[in-house]
């Protein structure tokens, strides 16, 4: 008797949470990747420890920082005639925000006026890019605001470092040979607690610099519908399996975790610390100029 | 009507030499009679003279016993004497006189050397003297002379003369042709050409001279004919001039009026009259002779004139008269053989008369002679039947002509009146007439008289009666008449005990078949198939549907009624290939009946009837036809029944008439019993018909609905194969099966897209899964090892429908508790069911299950305010495991990955790395070292409750995880921003670390002191592993006080981190002296040695002069005091311990 009553206890709480998710309807793409994050972030933990121990002084990463910088700025296209102006609100935002940062380095910004660039990047010794792709995406400075948040806290909470630190033992060549690594290096994202921590504390940084928390979810539904149309839901089980696969061999070393997950974890965040009155979206001035100045015909 | 004529002409030779032979045989049989007969009377008498006088003997001796030797008994011939008293004497003076032939054989004349009378040796040497003649008898006086019996008053045991006897007697050939034969066809070609000469030349000579000079002639061909007649030697050609005088008088005479122009004589009747006297003299002075070759070539020259010359209907009154002369001289003297030549030449005559006017007016066109030709032919008819019903048979030979008279007569009317009719459809009721008055004559008194007459009138009248109907409805077809002849024919065989008869049947019906199909079937085919409209052909159905019914009643009905009258191989073989010409024509029939969808279920049915009359009366040829056909339906299905709806899709017709062939053929299988070496042959019929329904199914169905639809056959079909014991509906059902299978994977989980609701998908997956499930239930059991794991792969197939129908219905976190659930469900059913089969498919589902968690629902993310997916997906997930795992504790010992692990185990593991990971992914980060130091404190306290390893082993990995995650990443992450206290580093570390030390209470129930010493040859971490699986309590012991301390240096100010450390290490060494345990004393002595340590190189140069150092320092030197005390306290302990 006891087991049946076990049974259908089992069976109809079981039943109960099909019919909840059909309900529902839970975003959950089928991929590897919560998986590879797992075993990407046991790895960076399991180096976390050794890497603490020889990390880099401040110093030593703002001098490195500062030339690799220097490196990746000389591809920058020229400037167009707003591209000054997009620079200069990237700077006033990014320094804003950089007051309330932990470590207190001299955080700089570089805009990238190529189109295409739909991203951003840190490099340590506070050294912060960000393209006019992903600024054209934007409606407001708070979205600005949460990107670059983002990007400080990466420097902030050593994460630049510590992969700086991981290229100098897996290319076994000295600090100052590090001028050469490529950019990509950076653009390719880090560990998704890496990342979900730069979320979280780029968020907070950016209340505390003032603006809306709302703009990270803003900027990452965004990027979040541009992800989808590069990679479509599956329609088939062979679709999806395909998918599985392709993604596991692309997801190990690249892309940021799930944005759904992202932003679940940014209004936890909000829930959790109790934002209960947001301050209001701020405009992006330049955002005229993104939608008029055609500087290399996009 | 020319093929009529050529038949007509062909039967005419083949009579004749039937009865060439017949007499042949007849005058052999009688001959040999004769001499038997002969025999026997000669035997018979021997006898009775022999017996007479012994007897006379005996009484003789008895009266007077011999002194001296008896006399000898003298031969035969002295014996047995027709005239004794003559030959008394010389017998008994001879009585003892020995023969005296070299051979000892006795011979005419000799006396039999001395026996004693009535002894054996006596009476065996009697009997022993060869049978010869000892009566003369004289050769009767006919067989010397020629003479008939008839003439003779001898009648019933000599044969008569015939034309073979004509040819024996002949000296020589020569003699016969040159004196007999040439005899004859001169005087035809005389008469001939001076008919000819009368008709065709008039215009260069006067008519008045040409009828004088066909008198002249006439008187010249008869005067000396009759005149040496009388002498033996000119006997032949006497009689061809007179028979030839008397025809070229009649014609001559019948010329005056209706063949001179101007006519001689005037009046028509007056001409009709001298006919008439012509006639009559010609048939009593013919008669006069006795001779059938005279009369017969008289009265058919006569024919033959007025054939040539006839121009109106009126001239074949002539004829007429001719044929009441004919009939008249048959019925009085007998000569049935002349009746036979005089209808043929009565009806060739109104043919040849007739064929100009149809030529000219057209065929079933009305001409002014119309009604004079019918009354004519119906007289003909009518004087040969009455001919036919009065006349006195004597003899079998007569009979035997008066049938084929009698036939002829009815086929010949009819033909001829077929030919001529002006409305075809009154044939119809010619047809019922004649076959009414034939019927009715055969039932009057004067018929009954003879058996054969009556039986040959009757069944001439019912085929006649019978044949009217499908000649209407065939649409007046003549093969109707043809066919109703060739079987008088056999019928008339059977009757008369002829085989000929019973042969021209059979080549008639031959023929009349070949003629249909070539002529009448191949015209119709032509038509269908040279693209034009497709018609029905109802009246040449009912044509070839009697030809068939006629054919298939002569091949099995007629051969087993009248068995013993077929003895001939050849012909009982004849009769079987009747048979298959009649299922050739059955299927024409069909063909021609019916419209083109309703072939097959025609055929089919029609295979049945075949079957079942085959089975019924073991006659294999219908099986082998039934064979045929029923191929022919199946390949008619499938090219024309299952493309029907090109146009009309779901057209109805398709599915019906494909339904009912293939149920006819289930039918078909029933009666299609195995025959001697094909027991395949019902399994053929069954695999067919099943085909053709899943074929259907495809056609008319939806894609989506195809494949349920075949498994649900499948199932039907391995129900019935059970019951039945049928093994191939069981086959036919695997390959239904699977290709349901394949059609459900291919079509109906395409349907839609992944993770929305379709509900056709949903239902026809779904049931196909249950039926799948069903299917085993009737399967047979037994045979080899693969064949015993069919079932298994059916439960397989469903389950994985199942399981793909949920990936495919529903959303992405909701496919691995599904999964989970079906997996349950299968393993319940299994274990209560005994299955491992079952079971297996579920271990399987929940590892399918696992691995999508990992791989969907760890991604899944919720909605603000709503439960989170992964919460309320992978709980239940992990309570199926954990419930499973339940069941299999006391349950069957299962085991996977080829025997290695058990099932059980296997499953707690899933569970607890199932809870493990969905804390890893659910829980703040900072509070999952916690968590798992939580579930490692509850697996070991499990592990104590239960008393399995299982469990101490997960709660030693989680234990190394926890120490993992705390140190690398509560230890080192932390938000710089965060007010969340419960997020804190001191609170969660500790959290975990006073967890971890609470499951030391079980950690120490739970080791074991056996010091069982690893091999040499184990890796260190294995050696490493084992100890700490034996020792639990050095790991929740030692990792959580490192953590203690890690976290009292990162969070504490440099000062107060070693005076904390010393308080731990106090801590940890009075804890050591409670449990007894050295690892622990010693663990504490190292962290009081750090403490020192610290204070000299670490505190001592950065806090000197602070505070900080000096409360340092004396915590420090306080806590060392205490550990002191404890040693000194305890030492003796100390000691046990050590």
């Amino acid at each position: 008797m006891r087991r049946w009553i076990a049974f259908c206890l089992v069976f109809f709480l079981a039943a109960g949470a099909i019919v909840l998710s059909q309900k529902w309807k839970a975003d959950a793409p089928v991929t590897p990747a919560a998986l590879l994050r797992w075993v990407a972030d046991t790895e960076r933990e399991a180096t976390r420890l050794p890497a603490s121990t020889v990390r880099l002084t401040d110093e030593q990463e703002i001098q490195t920082g500062d030339r690799l910088a220097a490196e990746y700025a000389r591809r920058f296209g020229p400037y167009g005639p707003g591209d000054k102006r997009i620079a200069a609100t990237v700077e006033k935002v990014g320094l804003r925000l950089s007051a309330f940062t932990h470590r207190k380095l001299p955080y700089r910004f570089y805009y990238d006026p190529d189109s295409h660039f739909i991203n951003a990047f840190s490099v340590p010794g506070g050294n912060v890019f960000i393209g006019r792709g992903l600024i054209r995406l934007m409606d407001s400075e708070d979205e600005l605001a949460a990107v670059l948040g983002h990007e400080i806290e990466h420097i902030d909470h050593y994460h630049c470092a510590e992969r700086l630190e991981v290229q100098e033992a897996l290319r076994e060549i000295p600090l100052g040979g590090l001028i050469g690594i490529p950019v990509e290096v950076f653009e390719a994202g880090y560990s998704k607690d890496q990342e979900l921590e730069a979320d979280l504390e780029g968020t907070r940084l950016a209340v505390m610099a003032g603006y809306s928390p709302l703009g990270a979810i803003q900027i990452l539904e965004k990027l979040n519908h541009l992800y989808k149309a590069q990679f479509n839901s599956p329609k088939t089980i062979r679709q999806e399996l395909s998918q599985v696969a392709l993604q596991a061999l692309d997801g190990y070393f690249a892309s940021h975790p799930p944005t759904a997950l992202r932003t679940a974890e940014i209004r936890k965040l909000i829930s959790d610390e109790g934002w209960k009155s947001l301050p209001p979206e701020r405009k992006l001035a330049v955002k005229e100029i993104l939608k008029t100045c055609k500087t290399d015909g996009s | 009507m020319s093929d009529v004529l050529i038949l007509l002409l062909a039967f005419s030779l083949l009579i004749l030499l039937w009865v060439r032979e017949r007499l042949r045989r007849q005058r052999a049989v009688w001959k040999m009679l004769a001499e038997r007969v002969r025999t026997l009377e000669l035997e018979i008498g021997r006898l009775k003279t022999f017996s007479s006088r012994l007897e006379a003997l005996e009484q003789r001796v008895l009266a007077n016993p011999p002194i001296s030797p008896p006399p000898a008994v003298s031969s035969p011939k002295s014996l047995i004497d027709p005239a004794p008293e003559a030959h008394k004497s010389a017998v008994a003076s001879k009585a003892f006189e020995t023969p005296s032939h070299k051979d000892g054989a006795v011979r005419h004349g000799d006396v039999v050397p001395a026996a004693a009378p009535g002894t054996t040796a006596y009476r065996n040497r009697i009997l022993a003297t060869p049978p010869t003649r000892i009566f003369r008898i004289d050769t009767p006086k006919f067989a010397q002379t020629g003479e008939t019996a008839s003439s003779l008053g001898l009648t019933g045991l000599e044969p008569r003369h015939g034309i073979k006897d004509w040819f024996k007697k002949a000296v020589n050939y020569e003699e016969m042709v040159g004196g007999n034969l040439f005899t004859k066809v001169g005087i035809v070609f005389v008469v001939l050409g001076l008919s000819l000469f009368v008709a065709t030349q008039w215009h260069r000579l006067g008519p008045g001279v040409r009828i004088l000079i066909g008198y002249l002639v006439s008187g010249l061909m008869l005067a000396p004919g009759m005149i040496f007649e009388r002498r033996e030697k000119w006997r032949i050609l006497a009689r061809a001039g007179i028979g030839g005088g008397w025809a070229l008088l009649y014609f001559v005479t019948y010329a005056m009026h209706h063949v001179v122009s101007p006519p001689l004589l005037a009046s028509e009747a007056i001409d009709l009259v001298l006919m008439l006297a012509i006639a009559a003299g010609m048939v009593l002075h013919t008669l006069k002779y006795r001779s059938q070759v005279v009369t017969s070539l008289a009265l058919l020259l006569a024919f033959t004139t007025v054939t040539i010359s006839h121009d109106s209907v009126y001239s074949l009154v002539a004829g007429a008269l001719l044929a009441i002369a004919l009939v008249t001289i048959v019925w009085r003297l007998g000569w049935y053989e002349l009746e036979v030549f005089g209808i043929l030449a009565a009806f060739l005559n109104h043919y040849l008369w007739l064929r100009p006017i149809i030529a000219r007016v057209g065929a079933h066109h009305a001409f002014p002679e119309y009604h004079a030709s019918c009354a004519l032919l119906i007289f003909y008819w009518a004087i040969f039947n009455i001919s036919y019903v009065v006349r006195r048979i004597r003899r079998k030979r007569e009979e035997t002509v008066s049938t084929v008279a009698l036939l002829l007569n009815v086929g010949l009317f009819l033909g001829i009146m077929g030919y001529q009719v002006v409305y075809p459809p009154h044939t119809f009721l010619f047809f019922l007439t004649t076959g009414a008055v034939e019927l009715a004559l055969g039932q009057m008194k004067i018929t009954r008289r003879r058996r054969t007459a009556f039986v040959l009138l009757t069944t001439a009248g019912a085929i006649l009666l019978v044949a009217a109907f499908p000649y209407k409805f065939s649409g007046s077809q003549l093969s109707v008449l043809w066919l109703a002849e060739a079987e008088a024919f056999i019928l008339a065989g059977i009757v008369a005990r002829e085989s000929l008869f019973r042969w021209l049947g059979l080549f008639a019906l031959g023929l009349t078949a070949g003629q249909m199909l070539i002529v009448n079937a191949g015209g119709v085919a032509n038509a269908r198939w040279g693209g034009g409209p497709f018609r029905v052909e109802p009246r040449l159905a009912v044509l070839f549907g009697f030809a068939t019914v006629l054919l298939y009643g002569n091949a099995h009905w007629l051969t087993r009624r009248w068995k013993p009258l077929i003895t001939d191989e050849l012909e009982a073989g004849t009769y079987a290939s009747l048979s298959y010409v009649g299922g050739i024509l059955g299927l024409t029939t069909v063909w021609l009946a019916s419209p083109r969808a309703w072939m097959s279920p025609l055929w089919t049915m029609l295979t049945l009837v075949l079957l079942a009359a085959g089975r019924r009366w073991s006659v294999s040829e219908l099986r082998i036809q039934a064979l045929f056909i029923a191929v022919i339906a199946y390949i008619h299905t499938l090219s024309v029944n299952l493309a029907i709806a090109a146009a009309h899709h779901h057209d109805a017709l398709r599915a019906f008439s494909v339904a009912v062939t293939a149920a006819l053929l289930y039918a078909d299988s029933r009666w299609a019993a195995a025959m001697e070496g094909r027991r395949w042959l019902p399994a053929a019929y069954r695999t067919g018909a099943s085909s053709l329904i899943a074929l259907l199914g495809w056609y008319e169905l939806r894609p989506e609905f195809a494949g349920p639809a075949w498994i649900g056959f499948a199932l039907l079909l391995m129900f019935w194969g059970k019951r039945l014991a049928l093994r191939d509906l069981q086959i036919q059902a695997h390959f239904l099966s699977a290709a349901g299978a394949i059609g459900l994977l291919s079509v109906n989980l395409g349907l839609g897209s992944l993770g929305h609701f379709n509900r056709v998908q949903l239902l026809t997956v779904g049931t196909s899964a249950l039926m799948l499930y069903l299917v085993p239930r009737w399967l047979e059991r037994g045979g080899s090892t693969r064949l015993s794991r069919i079932p298994e792969v059916y439960l397989w197939s469903g389950s994985i429908l199942l399981a793909l129908l949920s990936w495919r219905q529903l959303e992405a976190v909701a496919v691995a508790v599904a999964w989970a659930v079906l997996g349950l469900v299968l393993f319940e059913i299994g274990f209560v069911a005994q299955s491992i089969s079952l079971r297996s498919q579920g271990y399987a589902l929940f590892t399918a299950a696992f691995v999508r968690m990992m791989l969907s629902n760890l991604n899944a993310a919720g909605a603000p305010g709503r439960l989170s997916p992964r919460l309320y997906t992978m709980v239940p997930v992990a309570l199926v495991y954990f419930y499973i795992y339940q069941r299999l504790k006391g349950g069957p010992e299962d085991r996977l990955w080829r025997g290695r692990l058990k099932a059980y185990e296997y499953l707690c593991y899933l569970a607890v790395a199932t809870v493990a990971i969905l804390v890893r992914f659910e829980l703040p980060e900072a509070w999952v070292a916690a968590a798992w130091a939580g579930m490692a404190l509850a697996l070991l306290w499990v592990a104590c409750v239960t008393d399995k390893r299982l469990f101490l082993i997960q709660g030693l990995v989680l234990g190394y995880a926890t120490i993992f995650r705390a140190v690398l990443f509560n230890l080192y992450q932390r938000s710089y921003f965060s007010t969340n206290p419960w997020a804190s580093r001191p609170l969660s570390v500790s959290t975990a670390a006073a967890l971890l030390l609470l499951a030391l209470l079980f950690a120490f129930r739970l080791r074991t002191m056996e010091k069982g010493v690893p091999p040499a040859s184990q890796r260190w971490i294995s050696r490493a592993f084992s100890f700490l699986y034996r020792r639990p309590e050095q790991l929740f012991f030692l990792a959580p006080v490192a953590l203690i301390a890690i976290l009292l240096s990162l969070d504490l100010r440099s000062g107060l981190v070693t005076l904390a450390w010393g308080i731990e290490a106090v801590v940890i060494i009075a804890f050591a002296l409670a449990v007894g345990e050295r690892s622990y004393r010693l663990a504490g002595l190292l962290l009081l040695l750090l403490c020192v340590g610290k204070v000299v190189f670490v505190d001592l140069p950065h806090l000197w002069g602070t505070s900080y150092f000096y409360m340092t320092l004396i915590g420090l030197g306080i806590s060392l005091v205490a550990v002191a005390y404890l040693y000194t306290r305890f030492q003796g302990k100390l000691r046990q311990y050590l």
